[in-house]
């Protein structure tokens, strides 16, 4: 004879069960915001650190570390753009630096030759960045892999060594003498030279390009750049074109490049050709790996640690570039997602074994 | 016939070195009917499938979609006109849930400039793939990767992703490969409800299913077509049974 318990147990697992096909695909929505739901905190925490370390730095007064820091944000900007490519389409930029380095060139040149505007800089920077990723975009994306990586390459070797060998452009020695900028915000006027000001602003620049490109990466074609890396293959079956999605990456990342690139002088008050060099693209992927890939948050926590590894490090030997090589290998063995996809693996790891 | 076939091939032909993977194949496919292509291993039914979904350029002919010369058209331009396939192997994106895999295929009928809006925004493309999942059964499985499902569940998805465009046309390459009976049936049922609203072209080895299904049977025999009629017909065609069907 049926137990009355067991099936009036059976119906109602039914019932529940039913009730959660229905919701299913929003399950399957929740589960993305859960993970955005931890980058973001991370990034929260990133941020709130930053502000945190800058408060702490005025009133202890400090000019060097605010400084260093300041440089490890833009470097965390040009990581921000290459992980777009790389964490998202899946494309090694090994010449992101030649980006960077147009964007600080050209900065360097409106503020010593044109005029001392931040503004009129910003944007000279950004928009030669956006100019130089359209023609090395139709360049690099037709190439696949490794050869897309040494496209990149070349292409930064050779406008490094073209910029290295122009008498016009300071040769080897690079512009000096970049003059303070006054920053004009509207509420507020602040001067490129006070190191406490300049961080918050780069600050807030940097945030601004990690909100764009955490929303821009969530976008369907956000969604069709990650598919690239997945599958190139199957998407033009979907209607999808491969070509001009990582087009339109590689122009945006460039113009990221370019608009960080375009802080530099303001911050060093020169610009040199090493800006330029394989030392510079290497770094962001660096930073990018040992962070996180495809997480956006997670290149912005390599890049600091890189810096300031470098520095601190650099202080004790002149050998840092070993101890890094070996942090960087440590890193790729034992978070091969790097900082940040260990953290979300946990966390999103820890939620299923709950449900 | 009343109905203009809803994709010709003319003479069409491809040659791989000096083989030619298909030769001279002249064809017209019905309107909302399901249409097989059987033959033996390195018959060039693979071939004449990529051929069609713009996989391959043909070496010389003509292929006809309603009426519009679209030899040599990208896939993603065929696609665009309604013409959808899968993969004989599973060709998904198999990091991503079901549910991601899904979106990401329908998402393709949204205007352009909803591709800037967040990628959960849009109620018609949601409500196309909630559809789809309970189609195909995959609702249980929409929050799982893609290559974590079963063999069956892979198929299906499969299948699913390919209709996530609205397609006039579906080409199923060996839709049923590796799957076991039960699921084989249950893709056959399947496969004739989705004929019901639109034209079906499957590449298939199993013969059971191919005659069972299909209105249209054509047979390919080294790049040519050898015959082509209803399944009683090819069953009961001569020169077929001895250069495919063998004993049956």
């Amino acid at each position: 004879m049926p137990d009355p318990m067991v099936a009036a147990e059976a119906t109602q697992g039914a019932v529940s069960a039913r009730g959660a096909h229905l919701s299913l695909s929003r399950v399957a929505i929740e589960r993305e915001n859960d993970e955005q739901r931890v980058v973001g905190r991370l990034a929260a925490v990133f941020f709130l650190a930053a502000l945190l370390f800058a408060i702490y730095g005025w009133l202890q007064g400090d000019t060097f570390f605010m400084r260093l820091a300041t440089e490890a944000l833009i470097y965390a900007g040009l990581a921000l753009s290459v992980d777009l490519l790389l964490g998202y389409g899946g494309l090694l930029s090994l010449g992101h630096a030649l980006f960077f380095g147009l964007g600080a060139y050209v900065s360097a040149l409106i503020l010593k030759d044109v005029a001392p505007s931040f503004w009129l800089a910003l944007a000279g920077g950004t928009l030669v960045g956006l100019l130089a990723g359209v023609v090395g975009g139709i360049i690099a994306i037709r190439a696949r892999g490794v050869y897309f990586a040494l496209i990149t390459f070349g292409m930064a070797q050779v406008v490094a060594k073209i910029i290295y060998n122009t008498q016009e452009l300071g040769a080897s020695d690079g512009i000096i003498g970049i003059p303070i900028v006054p920053i004009r915000l509207g509420i507020a006027d602040i001067m490129s030279d006070d190191p406490f000001s300049f961080f918050i602003l780069v600050l807030v620049i940097i945030a601004a390009i990690y909100v764009f490109l955490s929303y821009a990466t969530r976008t369907p074609y956000g969604r069709v750049l990650s598919a690239i890396r997945v599958n190139e293959g199957r998407l033009p079956f979907l209607g999808y074109s491969p070509a001009y999605t990582k087009l339109g990456a590689f122009v945006i990342s460039s113009m990221i490049a370019g608009l960080c690139g375009s802080l530099y002088p303001m911050l060093r008050g020169f610009v040199s050709p090493e800006l330029m060099y394989f030392e510079v693209s290497t770094n962001a992927v660096i930073a990018v790996v040992i962070g996180g890939a495809g997480t956006l948050v997670g290149p912005l926590y390599g890049a600091m640690a890189l810096v300031f590894g470098k520095s601190v490090v650099g202080s004790y030997t002149e050998h840092h570039l070993i101890v890094i090589g070996v942090f960087f290998m440590a890193s790729v063995i034992f978070l091969p997602q790097g900082f940040a996809g260990f953290i979300k693996d946990r966390f999103i790891g820890s939620q299923d074994g709950r449900s | 016939m009343i109905d203009a076939p809803i994709i010709s091939t003319r003479n069409l032909s491809v040659s791989f070195g000096g083989l030619k993977a298909v030769d001279d194949v002249t064809l017209d496919i019905e309107r909302g009917r399901i249409t097989s292509v059987i033959g033996p291993n390195g018959a060039g039914k693979s071939t004449l499938f990529n051929l069609v979904s713009g996989a391959l350029a043909p070496s010389s002919g003509r292929i006809v979609l309603e009426g519009a010369d679209v030899t040599g058209l990208p896939t993603r331009k065929l696609q665009a006109r309604g013409l959808a396939r899968s993969f004989q192997i599973t060709n998904l994106f198999p990091g991503s849930t079901v549910f991601e895999n899904l979106r990401l295929a329908a998402h393709i009928l949204e205007p352009g400039l909803r591709g800037f809006l967040p990628v959960s925004s849009s109620p018609s493309t949601l409500a196309r793939v909630e559809s789809l999942l309970s189609q195909f059964d995959l609702e249980s499985v929409a929050g799982d990767r893609a290559g974590h499902l079963s063999h069956g569940e892979q198929r299906r998805l499969e299948i699913a992703v390919a209709l996530a465009c609205e397609p006039k046309i579906l080409m199923l390459d060996e839709p049923t490969q590796g799957m076991s009976h039960v699921d084989t049936q249950e893709t056959s049922a399947l496969i004739r409800k989705l004929a019901e609203s639109l034209t079906v072209v499957i590449v298939e080895h199993d013969i059971d299913l191919v005659m069972d299904l299909s209105d249209c049977v054509v047979v390919l025999a080294q790049g040519r077509v050898l015959a082509q009629g209803t399944p009683a017909q090819i069953k009961g065609n001569v020169e077929v049974q001895t250069a495919y069907l063998g004993g049956h």
